[in-house]
């Protein structure tokens, strides 16, 4: 295997993902399927073609140009055949109205490392530095090593967003190189996890203690999705994480948004939450039940 | 620009009376010193208006139709607005005879006026290759300016001296040259005069005036009587001087405030002779008149700074100023602040605050950036540069010591546009490779910058034959000492500075049409340049492929050396017409009012994909939406245009408001960052998402919205359409 990595995205000056300012890397795969996926794009390991009907004007130049059949125009719409696509790119450099997009290329641990080095000076005055998001990093995991061993080579602050869902040698061999672990806990109910992410909550538990019992700085980000896992047993859950688990470096509300819904039908895939984003009115009533079940001010004012 | 509106405080007989009574005054005196006092002395006497019950501080003024002023909306010297001239000739008011005398003055200032003597020095050079009268917007590359700006006047020489010191001083040095003394003397009467005006005002007001207003319209009057004569001895009066003096002497800028008046302001509050409260309400008062004045590409008011003498109590000032301008977010002044290492963390944290709250003051400097740079490109010492004051704009000079004027201005994309657009000499077509074609750019910029400075020369040196400046010449350093007025070998520095515009456009079209035409061959010479002359129509493909190239802003090291090479060159094409033409420096700045805007609607489709006519990216800045990287990106490519060879250029910046609450402690370590790796300045605005879209929509509901434009701050409501769309294509962090 070639040590190149598939990466989706890489988001410099991210003031969101760890503690600093970063640059995110945002790595293709996931062994997850959340329902609610703000990042569809990145659950497959393979680079996609994605396809933006809303800016599509009809020109048929793809059409013209793909070898393997997968633009074709039906009753006058674009309709685009995913399981066709090679992933040749000629329709992405012929469209001109960028309708058309691949997410996921090609990239070298020191071709990431020459990006993320630019803002060096940045971390330095910020405390911040790499953060491996994806996705889940660990699914690329011997480019993912490399890049987190390279970067604390260089004095680069590392960082990992994570779903727990990883194996425990990884998780062990790649610890000594993470310094701050954005831990995502989506939902208490074990057999809810199964049906709402498609895998087991008991491997997730016993990654986050771990990595808590070994003294690693930990941020727990709970995704709450109306209708999913916005329920009083899992809030009560994660205010009582919060009082059991307190060398914690905080707990972080992601209130629901629906980008991932787009994105996802660009892909051609379904998007079963028909939620729209949560509004400040939702977010209010949220800070009350948490409130109720005890979240600190700390808690409430992650969101 | 505003027009002058004449009728504003004037009656059209008061009008015609005042013109004939200047124009006598004029007339009366062959020696320019003497017509300088004569004209100012009608001139002031009509010009400033008077107190109102509710000011805390006397000095109002207003550009008459004809007059003597280093900078007025038409003009440098004796000016004439010559549509306020056309306004009162029309007018039905008058009889056929005042209609006759309205004709004659007319005719007469037409052949009087500063501007007008430049212009008939002019050699045939100058005459044929620079456009004389022609709007902004019309497709040249460069324009000029009349106009004498930028004094920064330390008034310090007043306070330690008060008038009546600084008149012996005149009268003992007479024998050195005795018309610039008397002359001095005489606009020194001119201020006591004012002040007696204003003084007597202020009594003839508190006799009418109720219980709570008349005390301060009493002390009010103390203090003009104070500073007639004598050195001012409290805040106040301090404050009323230096802002009395700097009105009347024309410039716009108001100095190193806190230097001046942090003594006094912390004397006073020792002395509980005076509230922080109450130095705030006279903080607000000037605010006002500053407001009134409406200069707002100017009204500088600078804090911090190492080298103040007092730093502990100028940051005294600093902190009360920041908070008045956190309080009042009004346009102007444009507050301000010299940051340094080791500078007063509590003076820092105040700025960011106001910042936050949406002041776009104070706007910072670098000082650890700025003093070595302005040091090498001034050509002065490391101490002398400490003295840097940015006015107007953002254009340095050296604080009561020099002037650098920009009496041109140059659109540099324009200039890449007409090599391109010239039929069959397109040395686009003609150059065999990029190489050749950028130097023949550079040729032809080269031609068209010397003939700005030698402009600039002409303009300082008739000036100078015209007017002594007096008012400036009494204050400034050296002038007094050596006897001599500001343009005639009084100042220790004079200094030049040309106004550069298109520079970004012009690096990413000159990026494009390397990587396109020379090194890809996507496009051949002949077809884009058919393409760029009917503005892509039938070519959207290729425009598509012009915008794809890299672009200066996303730290990409292509496209930011083109930045970083086409701004060495031209700050040295610049910078090397100081000596031929005789000025101590002559530098570029790449500030920024709205000129961007105002020249893009005069300029053709750009290589970079710029459609025609469209506005041009803000100063240093990265043409707005190009920027994708991020701030962090933004900033690295900032910082690689070097700032050691130019006369200032400014750096806009809009903030999302999480970034100032929620994530300020990481925004303070961004800016920290970038000063620390050699970002000069930070203009910051600081919005809600989708703010600007609902106000173009719904103006009513955002009259207060400010936002830093260029060089200037405005209400976004109140600015031109097509400048509220440049703003809103600029990146939002």
């Amino acid at each position: 295997m070639s040590s190149n990595g598939i990466v989706f995205d890489l988001q410099r000056c991210s003031m969101h993902d760890g503690p600093g300012v970063r640059t995110t890397v945002f790595l293709k795969g996931c062994p997850l399927h959340c329902l609610w996926c703000h990042n569809p794009e990145s659950q497959s390991f393979s680079p996609q073609m994605a396809f933006f009907a809303e800016k599509c004007v009809d020109c048929r130049r793809c059409e013209a140009v793909c070898p393997a059949g997968v633009h074709h125009w039906k009753e006058g719409n674009h309709t685009v055949d995913f399981s066709k696509c090679t992933h040749c790119g000629a329709c992405l450099s012929i469209c001109p109205q960028e309708a058309l997009k691949c997410y996921g290329t090609q990239m070298s641990v020191q071709q990431v490392l020459e990006i993320v080095r630019r803002d060096f000076p940045f971390y330095a005055h910020t405390g911040g530095g790499i953060t491996l998001s994806g996705g889940e990093p660990f699914f690329q995991f011997s480019f993912c090593l490399k890049l987190l061993q390279n970067a604390k080579a260089e004095g680069i602050h590392t960082c990992v967003e994570t779903s727990g869902y990883v194996s425990a040698q990884n998780l062990r061999k790649a610890a000594p190189y993470i310094d701050y672990f954005l831990f995502d806990y989506k939902e208490s109910s074990e057999e809810n996890h199964r049906r709402f992410t498609g895998v087991d909550l008991r491997v997730i538990r016993k990654r986050f203690i771990w990595l808590y019992e070994n003294g690693k700085p930990i941020r727990l980000r709970c995704p709450i999705v109306p209708g999913y896992n916005n329920t009083n047993a899992h809030l009560q859950n994660i205010c009582k994480m919060e009082r059991d688990f307190p060398l914690l470096d905080g707990i972080e509300i992601l209130p629901y948004h629906d980008f991932g819904r787009s994105k996802a039908l660009s892909l051609g895939k379904t998007y079963p939450v028909t939620a729209d984003g949560m509004q400040a009115s939702d977010l209010q009533i949220l800070k009350e039940q948490l409130s109720r079940f005890g979240a600190s001010e700390k808690l409430l004012s992650s969101f | 620009m505003n027009k002058v509106d004449i009728y504003r405080y004037k009656t059209i007989p008061e009008i015609l009376q005042y013109m004939k009574a200047f124009t006598a005054a004029y007339r009366q005196s062959d020696d320019k010193y003497q017509r300088e006092v004569n004209c100012l002395r009608v001139q002031l006497e009509h010009a400033m208006l008077p107190l109102r019950a509710d000011d805390l501080l006397a000095g109002r003024c207003y550009e008459l139709a004809i007059g003597f002023l280093p900078q007025s909306e038409d003009g440098v010297g004796y000016y004439y607005h010559d549509h306020a001239m056309c306004t009162l000739r029309e007018s039905e008011e008058l009889s056929p005879a005042e209609r006759h005398q309205v004709a004659e003055l007319e005719a007469f200032w037409e052949r009087e006026n500063t501007n007008r003597k430049i212009y008939d020095t002019y050699d045939r050079e100058i005459l044929t290759q620079l456009p004389h009268f022609k709007p902004v917007d019309s497709p040249e590359v460069g324009f000029l300016l009349y106009r004498l700006t930028g004094a920064q006047m330390d008034p310090r020489k007043l306070f330690q001296l008060g008038i009546s010191g600084l008149m012996e001083q005149a009268t003992a040095s007479m024998e050195k040259n005795p018309p610039f003394y008397r002359g001095i003397i005489g606009i020194l009467e001119l201020f006591k005069e004012v002040c007696h005006r204003y003084e007597m005002q202020a009594v003839s007001l508190a006799e009418e005036a109720d219980e709570i207003a008349k005390p301060y319209l009493m002390q009010m009057a103390e203090n003009l009587r104070i500073i007639t004569d004598d050195k001012p001895h409290t805040f106040w009066q301090a404050l009323q001087m230096a802002y009395l003096y700097m009105t009347i002497s024309g410039t716009y800028d108001y100095g190193r405030m806190d230097e001046y008046l942090g003594d006094f302001l912390v004397d006073d509050l020792k002395a509980e002779r005076l509230t922080e409260d109450f130095a705030k309400e006279l903080l607000k008062s000037l605010w006002k008149l500053l407001l009134e004045r409406n200069k707002i590409y100017n009204s500088r008011i600078i804090l911090g700074g190492k080298d103040r003498a007092n730093i502990e109590n100028a940051d005294r000032f600093a902190l009360l100023a920041i908070d008045v301008a956190k309080t009042v977010k009004e346009i102007v002044p444009q507050l301000t602040l010299r940051c340094y290492d080791g500078m007063n963390e509590e003076v820092y944290e105040k700025a960011l605050e106001a910042i936050g709250a949406g002041a776009t003051y104070p706007i910072l400097y670098n000082d650890d950036i700025n003093v070595p740079s302005v040091a090498k490109a001034l050509r002065v010492d490391e101490a002398t540069a400490q003295k840097y004051v940015p006015y107007g704009c953002g254009e340095y000079v050296i604080y009561n010591q020099s002037l650098a004027t920009p009496s041109g201005t140059i659109n540099l994309l324009q200039g890449l546009n007409k090599i391109i657009y010239s039929g069959s000499e397109n040395l686009l077509v003609k150059s065999k490779d990029f190489e050749s074609f950028y130097q023949a750019y550079l040729t032809k910029m080269r031609q068209i910058i010397r003939l700005l400075a030698r402009q600039e020369k002409i303009e300082y040196d008739i000036c100078g034959r015209e007017a002594p400046f007096l008012f400036y010449s009494a204050l400034m350093d050296d002038c007094m000492e050596r006897g001599k007025p500001i343009l005639e070998g009084g100042l220790r520095y004079l200094s030049g500075t040309l106004e550069c515009y298109g520079n970004v456009n012009t690096s990413d079209s000159l990026n494009a049409i390397k990587w396109m035409v020379y090194d890809k061959k996507c496009v051949s010479a002949e077809e884009l340049s058919a393409a760029l002359a009917c503005d892509f129509e039938g070519y959207e493909d290729l425009r598509q492929s012009l915008i794809a190239v890299p672009k200066y802003g996303n730290d990409n090291d292509i496209a930011d050396q083109m930045a970083v090479r086409l701004h060495e060159d031209i700050c040295r094409i610049i910078s090397d017409c100081a000596k031929e033409v005789g000025l101590h420096s002559y530098l570029p700045v790449i500030i920024n009012n709205s000129m961007n805007t105002t020249f893009g609607s005069g300029t053709g489709a750009s290589a970079d994909g710029r459609r025609a006519h469209t506005f041009m990216a803000n100063a240093n800045n990265p043409t707005g939406g190009m920027d994708q990287n991020g701030i962090t990106a933004m900033l690295n490519s900032l910082v690689k245009l070097k700032v050691d060879c130019h006369a200032g250029s400014v750096q806009n910046m809009r903030f999302s408001k999480e970034m100032f609450t929620t994530l300020l402690p990481k925004t303070k370590g961004i800016l920290k960052t970038y000063f620390d790796c050699g970002g000069s300045q930070a203009m910051i605005s600081v919005l809600g998402r989708g703010d600007l879209e609902a106000a173009m929509e719904h103006p009513e509901q955002y009259k207060n919205l400010i936002v830093r434009v260029g060089g200037f701050s405005a209400r976004f409501v109140e600015l031109p359409n097509d400048v509220q769309k440049e703003l809103l294509s600029r990146t939002l962090y």
